[in-house]
């Protein structure tokens, strides 16, 4: 049984018992008031009579004077008494003598004079009868007259009494079905207008149940009920916004995946065909050999490098970093001496310039940051441009800001958001040419949020691009408690982060946070004491 | 076989490993590297199929067969993608391409899907192939070993011309069997065995088809 029924029926049944058992009682009071008003006349009215016969038959011994009347006159003085109540219809009256009836009044005590018994009761006797469709009070007496004892009763027609009580009774049934009925009725209206946003709740579940996330409750009023409906919609809203992200999640996953299998299919395509061609062809000269085989080597090494590029991802996004003072300078000055072969075979310049003397970061990640960005700026630089790194000291923050700028093709401002992006290639044939696969940003995007630093990227066409990591001003230490919180919390990091994650790696963040919080921490190494002359540097190569 | 190919792609190692495939299956080829310049090329050239790459900057394959189609360009398409996705394919075959290959493909696979489609659509041109005194007359089922007439089942027919189709490549047993006997055949490796000793004992090949180990078989020719 539905609620609503249960409280439908359970109110009805309550209600009609009350009306009625309330309004029975007070009708039974009221009859019982009546009847007793009805004795209370009819028992003076008896009186009444007994006292007149006696004085009638006082006064008749008086003007006969004798003590005692003979019978025969005596009932004839009471006889002419009893005769005067025939004028009052409502009212019989009977005499009678040792059970005998002498003398009745009005047709009903005739009737009434049946009823013998009553005149074996001693002094008053009070009853109520009923003969066929009439309803009596009866009273009986005993009566000296004239020094002998008679009965005299008296019957009162309280029919009209009944008959009121009856009419009543009817009325009040009347009554409460009627009150039943509307009860019903309100009730019904009633349930309906609470119990309607309970069904409207019951059915916005159920359709958000069945995978119709964007379905909310309609809120109205401040009941209970209403309350409910916005507690549902405040679960909808969470339920929707994890399953979305979790679809984005999934999505950039797919995307990534696809993105890889790609990137592994192009040169694994070359190395099986040429393969192919070396194992089936006959007679291969030994020039045909060596382009093919070295076509398969360097492809092999193209894989081998998305293979490490991709294990770093991995790695930055389920490492926390070992954050240390790093002198920049010196720093710097050692990349400087690495990278110059490099820069000379590309024909390029490379000036560096330090205003900022120490950053806080892990010397490793730097280093693959650093290496990342220049790679990006030789490859778009033509020979005899310069390429510079800058390490200045943010006023707003007092942060250390690394800034690589090249003076190369520049990049279209609606690619810059996608640069981050794994496997986006700015030149699919260019980057394939120097081996990369559209990671090495990602990278850096990565390392950046490990340090919780920013990333920003600023180029037009032709006019070179300017790559600049933001660093906050953090000792070793609180490098550390921020690099922790970046686990606990993968949304409070500062970078950029508006595009796709690298998932694949992301995902895996999570998981791994609290098995990293256990690791031993790495001791921070102490601040520089050595002052650094905040000079500028700049040099060429 | 023989024909004029234009290989459309990207990237520049696959483009030389296709051609060097095809050379190996006795085509000649061109090569483009994008799709507006090989829209250019099929306009001037002449070609008996285009093998076309399906990711390719700005003008990608679909578009690059769009137009083809819309300047009534009739040649033969066979697709080359990495995407191994029904849709794609679905969409590619609509629009008109014979085939579809997915990377990576070994080399005879590539030059049998290109076979299988030069076929079809130069429709009466089998005509006949030769090897070294055997004349091979495809559409009469005819055989001629200097001049006499050798009576082949139709399996070792079938076989033979595939070898000579493929004359100088080394064909794994796998790849013959499903040439010439059909993906769906469930046979033993051991069935081309028996078939290419007849045809050594038939046709005096035994030093041309060659015997490679842990591969499969070659018919070499005296060059």
């Amino acid at each position: 049984m539905k609620l609503w029924q249960k409280i439908f029926l359970l109110t009805l049944a309550l209600v009609i018992v009350v009306v009625n058992a309330t309004s029975l009682l007070l009708l039974s009071n009221n009859h019982h008031l009546a009847i007793e008003r009805d004795r209370q006349d009819a028992l003076s009215r008896h009186n009444y009579i007994v006292v007149e016969l006696q004085n009638a038959i006082i006064y008749q011994q008086l003007v006969d004077r004798v003590i005692s009347l003979d019978e025969g006159e005596a009932l004839a003085v009471a006889r002419e008494v009893l005769n005067r109540q025939r004028a009052d219809s409502s009212l019989g009256v009977a005499l009678f003598s040792d059970g005998q009836l002498l003398h009745a009044v009005n047709q009903t005590a005739k009737r009434q004079s049946d009823e013998r018994t009553l005149l074996n009761e001693p002094a008053y006797t009070a009853r109520i009868t009923n003969t066929d469709d009439a309803t009596y009070l009866l009273i009986v007496s005993t009566v000296q007259l004239n020094g002998r004892p008679y009965q005299l009763l008296s019957s009162l027609d309280i029919t009209s009494t009944y008959h009121l009580f009856a009419a009543n009774l009817d009325m009040v049934r009347f009554i409460g079905t009627l009150s039943a009925l509307l009860v019903a009725g309100i009730l019904l209206l009633l349930m309906r207008g609470l119990l309607g946003p309970l069904r409207d709740l019951s059915t916005t579940t159920r359709h958000i149940a069945l995978g119709e996330l964007g379905r909310r409750a309609a809120v109205k009023g401040h009941d209970e009920v209403s309350e409910v409906a916005r507690n549902l919609n405040i679960m909808a809203e969470s339920i929707e916004r994890n399953v979305t992200q979790l679809e984005g999640l999934a999505e950039s996953r797919r995307v990534f995946i696809g993105n890889l299998a790609h990137e592994m299919k192009t040169p694994l395509t070359s190395i099986l065909g040429f393969a192919d061609i070396l194992r089936i062809k006959r007679g291969v000269s030994d020039a045909q050999r060596q382009e093919f085989a070295s076509v398969i080597v360097s492809e092999t090494r193209h894989l081998q490098g998305l293979s490490s590029k991709l294990m770093q991802l991995l790695t930055i996004s389920n490492f926390r970093p070992s954050l240390q003072d790093i002198e920049l300078e010196e720093y710097i000055a050692q990349l400087k001496l690495a990278l110059t072969p490099l820069f000379e075979r590309s024909g390029l310049r490379f000036a560096t310039q330090v205003d900022s003397p120490r950053l806080v970061a892990d010397p490793e990640l730097l280093a693959s940051l650093l290496n990342n960005l220049l790679d990006n700026a030789i490859k778009a630089s033509p020979p005899g441009t310069t390429i510079t790194l800058r390490a200045t000291r943010d006023t707003a923050s007092d942060g250390c800001v690394l800034t690589v700028t090249d003076q190369g093709a520049g990049i279209p401002p609606e690619q810059i958001p996608l640069l981050t992006e794994p496997f986006y290639m700015l030149d699919k044939a260019r980057t394939r040419r120097h081996g990369g696969a559209g990671l090495g940003l990602a990278l850096c995007a990565e390392i950046v949020r490990a340090h919780n630093a920013t990333l920003q990227i600023e180029s037009a066409v032709d006019a070179g691009a300017s790559v600049s990591v933001s660093f906050l001003p953090t000792s070793a230490e609180e490098g550390h408690e921020q690099a922790e919180e970046r686990f606990d919390d993968s949304d409070t990091t500062t970078s950029r982060e508006d595009g796709p994650q690298p998932t694949g790696a992301r995902a895996v963040t999570n998981v791994q946070a609290s098995d990293i919080a256990d690791r031993p921490r790495l001791p921070g190494i102490p601040p520089a004491v050595s002052s650094v002359t905040l000079g500028r540097e700049e040099s060429h190569v | 076989m023989s024909g004029h190919i234009l290989i459309v792609e990207d990237d520049e190692n696959i483009a030389r490993m296709v051609e060097a495939t095809l050379e190996l299956g006795g085509y000649t080829s061109e090569v483009s590297a994008d799709g507006s310049s090989a829209l250019a090329l099929i306009q001037q050239r002449e070609y008996d199929l285009v093998l076309l790459d399906v990711m390719l900057p700005q003008l990608d394959g679909f578009d690059v067969l769009a137009e083809m189609t819309h300047r009534q360009r009739q040649i033969p398409v066979i697709f080359l993608t990495a995407v191994d996705e029904v849709s794609k394919k679905v969409r590619g075959l609509r629009m008109g391409a014979e085939d579809y290959i997915v990377k990576p493909f070994e080399a005879v696979e590539l030059l049998a899907r290109i076979d299988v489609v030069l076929r079809r659509t130069q429709r009466g041109a089998a005509g006949s192939v030769c090897f070294d005194g055997i004349c091979v007359d495809i559409d009469a089922h005819q055989v001629l070993h200097n001049g006499q007439l050798v009576q082949l089942t139709p399996k070792e027919f079938d076989l033979l011309v595939f070898f000579i189709q493929n004359t100088d490549i080394a064909l794994t047993r796998e790849r013959l069997l499903s040439a010439v006997w059909g993906h769906h055949f469930l046979g033993e490796t051991r069935t081309v065995d028996t078939h290419v000793q007849q045809l050594r004992k038939k046709l005096a090949l035994a030093e041309a088809l060659v015997t490679i180990p842990r591969l499969g078989y070659r018919l070499e020719g005296s060059g």
